[in-house]
């Protein structure tokens, strides 16, 4: 089985042709949307988050209407992102069965590469970047660069370890469904080697700060573990807070690995 | 029966699906074809469609004809038609365009697949289209 790959010079042709780094926030997603020809934007009981077809020589937009707000902004931006590249030629929009189809074959990952684009117009990079020197490249600054955008605080943890200076993995903790006192979790790792280890090899001690943020709400601060290969994990500084509830309720740690330990929060 | 049913059917028969003898199958599959794996075969007995060496190696690593496992070649047409008018009638509230767009699921186009909501959309759009050019043209 193929691995499938998203090319970057994707990513900052798209950017550079549509000025993407210069929009300001929060963006404008329905006038931008008019401007690169759609004619509709619809929001339907759907089961998939979003699509796109092309309509009398513009695009016709469906939304899943059975999202939250900031989903349903991240899935009408992602529809925008295949529109772009369509636009710029790198990619088909459809073919006669209105099926996707890149043209450069199957062994790269539209999808992939729409989400990331679709981060680009929503978390403008320049804007983004000021805004997190104004505010501070923490998990404290979070809700705020969030509630600025209009994005999920998932998809701006994201933006937030792209665009920071210093090393940084986010990581998403819930528990498991089984009933038990079992987490899992994903992450995301910004410009760094660094990645998280395997629940399998964590001790019930280096959990300590996701737990304490489960059954806080404040942001903690404190170590947890990352890894680096196949090494052994060590702990690093990190902070954490819990948000959601019920089934939703989850913990965002943000991971320094090259950061020195301090006894102090910064 | 899909193809997935039918998997789902015989790995029951041989043995169950502990993680063991999932293993053993990937690992008699793999002879046939090396990019077998264990998170391959959990995607195809979620639904996902087999390739056409698939049926080869897991016919094999089951002990069965691959031909046991191919799907009835009338499963998906129409289980796609079903699809096609619930989107219509469901989704898009449009119930009285809902033969019209089951008709998009041409007899042998999906042998193994399950329609897209993608599709759907296309063929539902190009519909609408035809619809608001017939009122264009037809006299007042």
């Amino acid at each position: 089985m193929k691995t499938r790959k998203v090319l970057p010079e994707y990513r900052a042709r798209i950017s550079r042709e549509f000025r993407l780094d210069t929009l300001q926030p929060p963006v404008m997603l329905e006038e931008l949307a008019e401007g690169w020809g759609v004619r509709s934007i619809e929001e339907l009981p759907l089961s998939s988050e979003g699509l796109i077809v092309p309509s009398r020589g513009g695009y016709k937009i469906a939304i899943n209407q059975d999202t939250i707000p900031a989903r349903r902004r991240f899935s009408l931006a992602h529809e925008l992102a295949h529109l772009l590249l369509h636009k710029s030629g790198i990619s088909d929009l459809k073919d006669s069965k209105g099926k996707r189809r890149g043209s450069l074959g199957d062994d790269w990952d539209e999808e992939a590469l729409c989400d990331q684009i679709a981060a680009d117009i929503l978390m403008p990079r320049m804007a983004f970047y000021e805004d997190g020197w104004m505010e501070g490249w923490s998990i404290k600054s979070l809700k705020t660069l969030a509630q600025r955008y209009q994005t999920s605080l998932e998809a701006t943890a994201i933006r937030m370890v792209d665009l920071m200076p210093e090393e940084s993995i986010m990581g998403v903790w819930r528990l498991k469904d089984d009933g038990g006192r079992n987490f899992e979790w994903w992450s995301h790792r910004g410009a760094t080697q660094y990645g998280l280890p395997a629940m399998a090899i964590i001790s019930f001690r280096q959990l300590g700060l996701i737990i304490s943020a489960w059954k806080s709400n404040k942001i903690e601060f404190g170590e947890a573990p990352v890894k680096l290969g196949d090494s052994r994990p060590v702990d690093v500084p990190a902070e954490a807070m819990s948000y959601g509830r019920g089934t939703n309720h989850k913990v965002m740690v943000f991971y320094y690995p090259t950061r020195q330990p301090t006894s102090s929060p910064v | 029966m899909a193809f997935k049913d039918k998997l789902n059917e015989l790995i029951e028969r041989k043995g169950g699906k502990s993680r063991e003898n999932l293993e053993r199958i990937v690992r008699n599959a793999k002879k046939i074809q090396p990019d077998f794996t264990l998170a391959y075969l959990s995607r195809l007995l979620m639904g996902f469609p087999a390739r056409d060496e698939d049926y080869q190696a897991l016919g094999a690593a089951l002990g069965v004809s691959p031909s046991e496992l191919i799907d009835d070649p009338d499963f998906f047409e129409s289980e796609n038609r079903q699809r096609a008018r619930k989107f219509a009638s469901d989704r898009m509230k449009h119930p009285e365009l809902s033969d019209r767009l089951a008709e998009c699921i041409e007899p042998g186009r999906f042998r193994k697949e399950i329609v897209t909501e993608q599709e759907l959309y296309f063929w539902f759009n190009s519909i609408l289209e035809s619809l608001e050019d017939e009122d264009a043209e037809s006299p007042t």
